[in-house]
């Protein structure tokens, strides 16, 4: 229950006075792009050229998803099941490598473009006529930190800014009552490395991403006042605020200009919006019985993750920039990090995701909101084709996979080629470097130019590196 | 729609004009200074750096200058200050006019928010106001200068700077117990006014040149302040490629720390290729990391008391030299204080009462069903599967003539419990909630024996033998870390208890603090002393020397007696010496924790082609940066040096005062605090691609004028703070573009001086400095190694929440929601100048976080004590918060506010005025 329910923007001004909302507005729209190096965002919203994507949701798979066992289709390797073969290596990270082992679920080919999916992802498969491949991505670490650090951030250390908080700090948002960035963590807790994934690094604080547990009683912190505190009412706090906006009137008269004077008094105007319009957006019991169906919210296996992308809909379609949904948390079991037994964990995890994903394409689709929406579908890194222990395979940074679809991407595409192992990437090699830049890149943005100076270095998503994937793109 | 920017976050001119001058001054400097990269062939090093980059500004020596001459100026009367006449000189050649001097309140206030971080109180404001003079005004310099708060203040500043927090920060984000030290040392640094050289030794090699002194060792907290990734360095298998990687990464993380902080050179952009833009090739750059490649990051031995320190060097000494003596040692006790104490010793001996009767049990058994064995010597072994909790049993009824006075229990180890026991804990350890004795008399009523006190020869840290006989079961006695020995405990009745041939005597050991913390090998033995005690035993043979007659003794056996003695001695002496504490610090000494061990001697470093380890090539020794003129970066070093000869080396190269950089670099980030922008405003890179400095004469006359005052940072405050420059009123517009400094640039508040304002103006601050940080949060178990922390359900009323920021407990990967909203920095980068943000989430926060509402209770109740009425309420919180007294119209719209809903929530409101959170 909000404190504001009832207040509007008018009360809290009196109405006699110029719309403070209207003053900050003014104020934002005078402003240069805060990024340096990317003009202000043009009219075509774009920064760097016109946009093919206006939002982004990317769905992150934490622990490293078995690309050969999913939808990377080696014959050779089921053809070669059972043989030694190392490639050379003394150790993988974490174990001394076993016998290759085939992909242990079937396979067929799906849709016109007759991509190859196994038994794991039923739903997902009805899709890849909308999905573009990245078939041969590389990381340059076999270790789930770094690796989620790369693949999030473009560096392999911690405190860098990840994709989300650039997109925010370059664009702003599309709708002022709620973040631009927003997380929904996977059920069980954050990921590898947890909060440091969503990090706004060294960029300004407000384009780190809001974490949101849908289940939470105060699913935004901070966004109220705790109950527990009974001489707070909505109308001490709606009077407060006029009084504070008098009082900060006052202040106004008496010291020398300075806009951000009346950049904090608009913060608080702001606030009251979002502390009014914010909880309706997390709210999805004016969703249909279908759509509750469609996204597996009356499953136990796929409530959460459905939900979560469910909400992420929502969000997309009152403007929110970027939305990430993790599934699996930094654990050592539960998500998709399977050394055990991949017969057993993989498809445990692949069935919590699997028809919401399915659903959100469809949902997104349906509403004409993929003409203007990128989904990303990506992990830190893929698995071995030799074993360890007897059916659970290791961290393999040599190759994995991610797919696009919507806003810019052409439906039934893949780019790039492991080995006949899916071993290692060999052909149409890609990198998180070149996801990344392919996101800015369908966001209008050059992710080149899209710098910031941290301490004496000019700092970019990508690094010294990434290439726009042109392959995958209509 | 003109744009779709309709950015639901404010934000401020001062960020985006900065970002404008950053570019353009970047742009200038590349016109002016950026030769044309030589086309350069893959590893033609010898083209490397261009001769020209050598010539940077800030590469060359530091230049005497003489003061500007002023006088036929408008400013002839600004010699009092040198820092004004070079600022003056910029003024007149710019055609700048500076603001007037700043009003009374206005340069308090933000005296009082630069250099100690906290508010003035109103009293303090008035008196200078009635008489504002600049004697006045130093005699409060000199105050804040002797605060203990001024080194909290400038700590956390530099805690920024080198991105020091207290958890791991990688994916396994595990919780540093022993990181503080490193803060500590800070403030203790800052409010001691250690020279500048030497603050900078310490933390690259204080446990190396000043071990006597704690507080160095704990400075090289500093190479260890950044993230370990835990999951490379300790827990994949040691032969994998990725364990390289991350010695490679995290000694990349060390090196760019110490060169960004104090040498505001941006070497690790020399990882992957020779720097772009800066003479640092990649080679030079893996030679950095040689100097460093000793340490790790871990918790080494220490002592915050130095007297400790000492003597336990001292005994630790005497006891080696003990235990593989030479007869010359041994001859040295033979004589004097030595040989003295040992017959004073041996006299006591000779007449001790120690009789212990061993009693046959009757009956021994535990309620859990695990058999106590018997043993030879008398003892009982605990067998079987050890139960989480237990009670042991034991009934004795044999005759005694005398009462019995006291209960012996000793504990004792053996090879088959875990860590050789005494306990059955994985760890070796036991917990003894309570020890029970109780009599009965022809088979009537069982009659409790009240036991008035009980001694141990070992207590576990908050685990004493008193635990044993309180009435807590949940409170216990444990012997850890002393595993793997013997340990006893001696429990004394208030009345002697008859045991005659119609009585029994019941011993039980209730052991119920769980996780199978139970005595594994256990003996019992009463006694009849009047004051029972007990020694412990003596082995046969010294026994029988000692009771042979000292005249009748051999040299031989004299000398055997007295080694005997004295190394009983000094391990007990040991033994009573505080427990060691720990530090987490960069360290070639620590205890292996699997597979993560210390290097031993500095692991190699290889040349990385492109930066990857799969291309490495050959080894690179240690050396240091080669692009200072007249320093060289010959360390003069080979392959085989010791980490020792490593980083001392370092240290002295980094130290002297032919280091130009180096001073102008600490010089400029003193400016940076009080004028918002650095002479040179690029505080972290004075590279080719840096800022220029805006008054190059005033930098090298601060470094220098530095240096005369042997480093000594306050001297550098005082000289800034009492400059006419710093006491201008606030600039006109919100900017930190002002390279000429003719105003003083008003800010935000900062996260820590907001918490700490409301806590020193709510009257609720506890000042209690150092120690353990305060963690403002619940955790819980995580799925994994980082813990599940809640920020939101922490008790609003827990103590932790009432020291100053600066004792936070900062967690790299979950930071605190309200601090990160206030610009609090993400704790695995360097930061070097925050950022200062305004956003719609950061009003929620500071309206709706539970610690503000709660001291704002608090405030509004201490002035609801001394003041009774409404209106006289509001003038007291106006000049507590605001540090004046209200308008008649101010008065008059806070009046009606309070009447109607209290004047908790106005103080709350007075708190968001944008008066309080702009220092200016």
């Amino acid at each position: 229950m909000s404190f504001f329910d009832s207040l509007t923007r008018r009360q809290l001004f009196d109405g006699t006075k110029d719309s403070m909302l209207g003053l900050a507005l003014t104020y934002l729209l005078s402003q240069e792009s805060r990024a340096k190096g990317a003009e202000k965002v043009q009219s075509h919203g774009g920064i760097h050229h016109r946009p093919k994507a206006k939002k982004v949701i990317q769905l992150f798979m934490n622990g490293g998803v078995s690309q050969m066992d999913t939808f990377d289709y080696k014959p050779e390797l089921i053809r070669r099941h059972g043989q030694k073969e190392t490639f050379g290596l003394k150790t993988a990270v974490t174990s001394a490598p076993g016998a290759l082992m085939k992909c242990p679920f079937e396979w067929k080919r799906h849709g016109e473009c007759g991509r190859w999916v196994s038994s794991v992802f039923p739903h997902m498969a009805k899709q890849v006529d909308d999905l573009g491949f990245l078939m041969a991505m590389k990381s340059k670490t076999n270790v789930h930190g770094p690796a989620s650090y790369l693949q999030n951030t473009g560096f392999l250390l911690p405190g860098f800014p990840c994709l989300g908080a650039w997109i925010s700090f370059a664009m702003g948002t599309l709708n002022k009552n709620l973040p631009d960035f927003i997380v929904f963590p996977d059920q069980r807790g954050l990921p590898y490395n947890n909060a440091g994934n969503f990090t706004s690094g060294f960029l300004p604080k407000d384009h780190q991403g809001t974490v949101i547990y849908p289940d939470r009683k105060n699913p935004i912190p901070l966004l109220h006042p705790p109950a527990a505190v009974k001489e707070i009412t909505r109308d001490s706090e709606r009077e407060g605020l006029h009084l504070l906006n008098r009082l900060n009137k006052l202040h106004l008269k008496t010291t020398a200009p300075d806009s951000r004077l009346k950049s904090r008094m608009e913060s608080f105007a702001l606030a009251a919006q979002m502390q009014l319009h914010a909880p309706e957006a997390f709210d999805v019991s004016s969703e249909s019985q279908a759509t509750h169906e469609a996204y597996g919210l009356n499953k136990k296996t796929t409530q959460y993750f459905g939900r979560s992308c469910l909400l992420a809909r929502r969000l997309i379609e009152r403007g929110v920039r970027f939305v990430q949904v993790w599934s699996g948390a930094g654990s050592a079991t539960g998500n998709w990090d399977n050394h055990g037994d991949i017969p057993k964990e993989l498809p445990a995890i692949a069935g919590q995701v699997d028809q919401p994903i399915s659903a959100l394409l469809n949902d997104l689709k349906q509403r004409g909101l993929l003409e203007d929406t990128l989904v990303v579908w990506t992990t830190e890194f893929g698995r071995m084709p030799f074993t360890q222990g007897s059916v659970g395979r290791d961290h393999n940074g040599g190759t994995f996979l991610s797919w696009l679809a919507g806003a810019g991407i052409q439906g039934g595409t893949a780019h790039g080629e492991s080995d006949p192992f899916s071993f290692k990437a060999q052909t149409g090699v890609t990198t998180g470097y070149d996801l990344n830049a392919t996101i800015l890149h369908l966001l209008g943005i050059n992710h080149e130019k899209l710098t910031f100076n941290q301490g004496g270095v000019e700092r970019r998503l990508t690094d010294v590196h990434g290439h726009v994937v042109h392959e995958i793109l209509n | 729609m003109p744009s779709k920017r309709l950015n639901l976050i404010l934000w401020t001119l001062l960020v985006m004009n900065f970002a404008g001058a950053d570019a353009s001054d970047r742009n200038s400097n590349a016109a002016l200074e950026l030769p044309k990269k030589t086309s350069k062939k893959k590893g033609a090093e010898p083209n490397f750096p261009d001769p020209s980059w050598l010539e940077h500004w800030a590469y060359q020596p530091l230049k005497k200058v003489t003061l500007p001459e002023l006088t036929n100026s408008p400013y002839h009367d600004y010699s009092q200050n040198p820092i004004d006449l070079f600022i003056a000189k910029g003024w007149l050649k710019r055609g700048v006019q500076p603001q007037e001097s700043a009003s009374p309140k206005a340069l308090i206030r933000r005296l009082f928010y630069d250099m100690i971080g906290l508010p003035p109180e109103y009293e303090e404001v008035e008196s200078f106001r009635l008489d504002p003079t600049q004697l006045n005004y130093e005699q409060l310099v000199d105050r804040l200068l002797t605060s203990p708060h001024f080194g909290e203040r400038q700590a956390r500043h530099w805690m920024d700077l080198v991105h020091f927090a207290e958890t791991h920060g990688h994916d396994q984000d595990r919780i540093r117990e022993n990181a503080w030290p490193y803060r500590d040392y800070l403030i203790r640094a800052f409010n001691e006014d250690r020279p500048y050289s030497r603050f900078i030794e310490d933390q690259i090699a204080g446990d190396l040149l000043y071990p006597d002194d704690p507080w160095s060792i704990a400075a090289t907290g500093m190479l260890a302040a950044g993230p370990w990734d835990e999951s490379s360095l300790r827990d994949i298998r040691p032969d994998s490629i990725d364990r390289l990687k991350g010695h490679y990464l995290d000694r990349d993380d060390i090196v760019t720390n110490v060169f960004s902080t104090f040498m505001s050179t941006t070497v690790h952009c020399a990882r992957c290729h020779d720097h772009k833009f800066d003479p640092v090739s990649q080679r030079e750059y893996y030679g950095l990391q040689a100097i460093f490649s000793g340490v790790d990051k871990a918790n080494r031995k220490w002592d915050s008391d130095p007297g400790v320190t000492r003597r336990r060097h001292e005994l630790q000494a005497k006891f080696d030299q003990l235990k593989k003596p030479t007869a010359e040692v041994g001859a040295r006790y033979l004589e004097g204080d030595a040989w003295n104490a040992f017959l004073n010793w041996r006299r006591a001996y000779l007449e001790r009462e120690n009789r212990w009767i061993q009693l046959k049990a009757k009956e021994a058994r535990s309620t859990s069903g695990s058999p106590l064995v018997l043993q030879s010597d008398g003892s009982y072994l605990a067998q079987g599967k050890a139960a989480d909790k237990d009670t042991y049993i034991f009934q004795f009824d044999q005759q005694q003539a005398e009462p019995l006075t006291a209960v012996l229990l000793e504990v004792l180890p053996d090879s088959r419990l875990p860590q050789k026991g005494p306990g059955r804990q994985d760890n070796g350890n036991l917990h003894l909630s309570t020890f029970k004795v109780r009599t009965q008399t022809e088979n009537k009523n069982w009659n409790d024996v009240e036991i008035v006190h009980a001694f141990s020869d070992f207590d576990q840290e908050g685990w004493t033998i008193q635990h044993a006989i309180d009435t807590n079961p949940a409170s216990a006695w444990g012997i850890y870390p002393q595993v793997g020995k013997a340990h006893w405990a001696v429990f004394v009745f208030k009345n002697p208890v008859e045991l005659n041939s119609n009585s029994k005597l019941e011993v039980q050991l209730h052991q119920l603090h769980g996780g199978r913390h139970l005595i594994g090998k256990l003996r019992l033995a009463v006694t009849t002393m009047s004051q029972p005690r007990f020694l412990e035993p003596t082995p046969q043979a010294i026994d029988q020397l000692i009771t042979k007659k000292v005249e009748s003794l051999t040299q031989d056996e004299r000398i055997q007696l007295a080694l005997w003695w004295n190394l009983k001695q000094t391990e007990k002496l040991i033994q009573s010496l505080p427990k060691p504490q720990a530090v987490y610090s960069g360290t070639p000494e620590f205890q292996a924790d699997g597979t993560f061990t210390p290097a031993g001697k500095p692991r190699t470093v290889k040349f990385l082609d492109r930066g990857e380890v799969e291309r490495a090539k050959e080894e690179i020794g240690p050396h240091t940066l080669s692009f200072l003129k007249g320093l060289s970066g010959d360390l003069k070093l080979n392959k085989a040096a010791t980490d020792r000869d490593r980083r001392t080396q370092f240290a002295r190269w980094l130290t002297q005062t032919e280091n130009a950089l180096v001073y102008r670099s600490i010089v400029n980030r003193i400016w940076q605090q009080y004028f918002g922008r650095g002479l040179v405003h690029t505080a972290s890179d004075f590279g080719l691609m840096g800022g220029r400095p805006s008054h190059p004469e005033l930098l090298d006359w601060l470094a220098l004028y530095f240096i005369e005052q042997r480093g000594s940072l306050k001297q550098l405050h005082r000289l800034i703070v009492t400059s006419r420059v710093y006491q201008l009123a606030r600039s006109q517009v919100s900017s930190t573009k002002d390279d000429c400094f003719s105003a003083y640039p008003a800010r935000r508040m900062s996260a820590e001086s907001f918490r700490d304002s409301l806590l020193v103006l709510s009257r609720e601050l506890l000042p209690i400095m150092g120690g353990p940080s305060d963690r403002q949060f619940n955790a819980s178990p995580g799925v994994h190694v980082t813990p599940n922390l809640d920020y939101q359900g922490f008790s609003v009323k827990s103590k932790a929440n009432f020291r100053r920021s600066v004792y936070r407990f900062i967690f790299r990967t979950v930071p605190d929601p309200f601090m990160s909203s206030l610009d609090c920095p993400d704790a695995s980068q360097l930061t070097p100048k925050r950022e200062e943000s305004i956003s719609a989430l950061q009003a929620l926060a500071t309206l709706n976080d539970k610690l503000v509402i709660e001291l704002c209770q608090r405030l509004a109740a201490n002035v609801q004590k001394s003041e009774v009425q409404l209106d006289r309420q509001i003038v007291t919180l106006y000049k507590r918060i605001l540090l004046r007294e209200p308008t008649s119209k101010e008065v008059e719209l806070t009046t009606a506010y309070a009447k109607k809903y209290g004047l908790n929530n106005l103080s709350r409101f007075l708190f968001n005025t944008n008066e309080f959170m702009f220092i200016e």
